[in-house]
C-alpha cells in the first residue's frame, strides 16, 4: 500500500503540467471595441485580378505602392519614388531596385507564409519608418 | 439520583443562571489558493496586453502574461506557429522569438502580429 502511494505521487509529480505562461482573457463587458479592419481597408488599398495598389503611410510621409503576385505564392513590391537619401541609411537598401518612371522595386526573401499582403504592407511601412529614425 | 439529574448538574453552572452567548474572537477564514482567484500572487504580477491581427479578421485577443513568458509561447497560445512574427504597436519593433517578451511589454500594451516578411537579395 506504501509503495503503491509512492508510486502514484512519483508519477503525479512526473506527469504534472507547469501552469500556463499565457492564457487568453475575453474582453471585459461593455468595453470599447477594438478596430478590427485591416491594413488593406485602412489604407485604402484597391484590388485589382493580380495585383493591390494603394499607399504605403508613414508617420514620415505616403509613397504610392504597388504589390503583385508572382506565382509560386511570391510577391512583387513596388514603391513609386521612394525616400532614398533615408533609406540609403538603411540595412535594407540593398534590395531596392530601379524600375521604370519613377518606380523601384523591393525584392522579399521572405514572402508571407499565408499569402497575406497586410503583412508586406506593414513590413514596407517598418523598414520606411526604420529609415527616417537613422 | 437518576443519569438525567446528573447531566444537568455538571453541564449548568452552580448559581443556576443562563450562560450568555459569546461570539468567537477569532474568525477563520480560507486562505486563497495561490495559483486561483483574482487577489492571487500570480496575478498582482501579471500583464495583461492586447494582439492584434495585422492582415486577418481575426478579434482582436487580450491575454495575460506571466513572468517567463517568451514570444513562442505567446504565437503558440494565438496557434500560431513559425513564419509569423509579434511586434510593439508603438514602436514598430518586432520581437525575437526566444525573447522574453514579460519583460519587454507594459501591463495594457498593444501588440501585432503578422506573418514574417524580410526583404533580401
Amino acid at each position: 500500500m506504501i509503495v503503491r502511494n509512492m508510486l502514484t505521487r512519483i508519477f503525479a509529480a512526473l506527469t504534472r503540467r507547469p501552469p500556463p505562461k499565457v492564457r487568453m482573457v475575453a474582453t471585459p463587458a461593455g468595453a470599447v471595441r477594438r478596430n478590427n479592419t485591416s491594413l488593406l481597408q485602412q489604407r485604402g488599398w484597391k484590388k485589382r485580378p493580380k495585383s493591390y495598389s494603394g499607399p504605403f503611410a508613414t508617420n514620415f510621409g505616403t509613397w504610392s505602392g504597388r504589390i503583385e503576385h508572382a506565382g509560386g505564392g511570391f510577391l512583387r513590391v513596388y514603391i513609386k519614388d521612394p525616400p532614398m537619401t533615408a533609406v540609403d541609411k538603411h540595412p535594407k537598401r540593398p534590395c531596392f531596385y530601379r524600375d521604370k518612371h519613377g518606380w523601384w522595386r523591393i525584392n522579399l526573401a521572405t514572402p508571407p507564409i499565408d499569402g497575406d499582403v497586410n503583412a508586406v504592407i506593414h513590413y514596407v511601412e517598418r523598414v520606411l519608418t526604420e529609415s527616417f529614425q537613422r | 439520583m437518576s443519569k438525567a439529574n446528573d447531566f444537568v448538574r455538571w453541564t449548568t453552572p452552580s448559581n443556576n443562571l443562563p450562560i450568555p452567548y459569546q461570539p468567537p474572537t477569532i474568525a477563520l477564514k480560507p486562505l486563497p489558493h495561490p495559483n486561483r482567484g483574482a487577489s492571487s500572487m500570480l496575478d498582482q504580477i501579471s500583464k495583461n496586453v492586447a494582439v492584434k491581427f495585422v492582415g486577418a479578421a481575426r478579434p482582436t485577443q487580450n491575454l495575460v502574461l506571466m513572468p517567463g513568458t517568451s514570444t513562442r509561447d505567446v504565437l503558440r497560445e494565438l496557434g500560431l506557429g513559425a513564419g509569423f512574427q509579434l511586434g510593439d504597436a508603438r514602436n514598430d519593433t518586432v520581437f525575437p522569438l526566444d525573447d522574453v517578451l514579460f519583460a519587454r511589454v507594459q501591463d495594457g500594451d498593444l501588440l501585432h502580429v503578422s506573418a514574417m516578411v524580410d526583404a533580401g537579395h
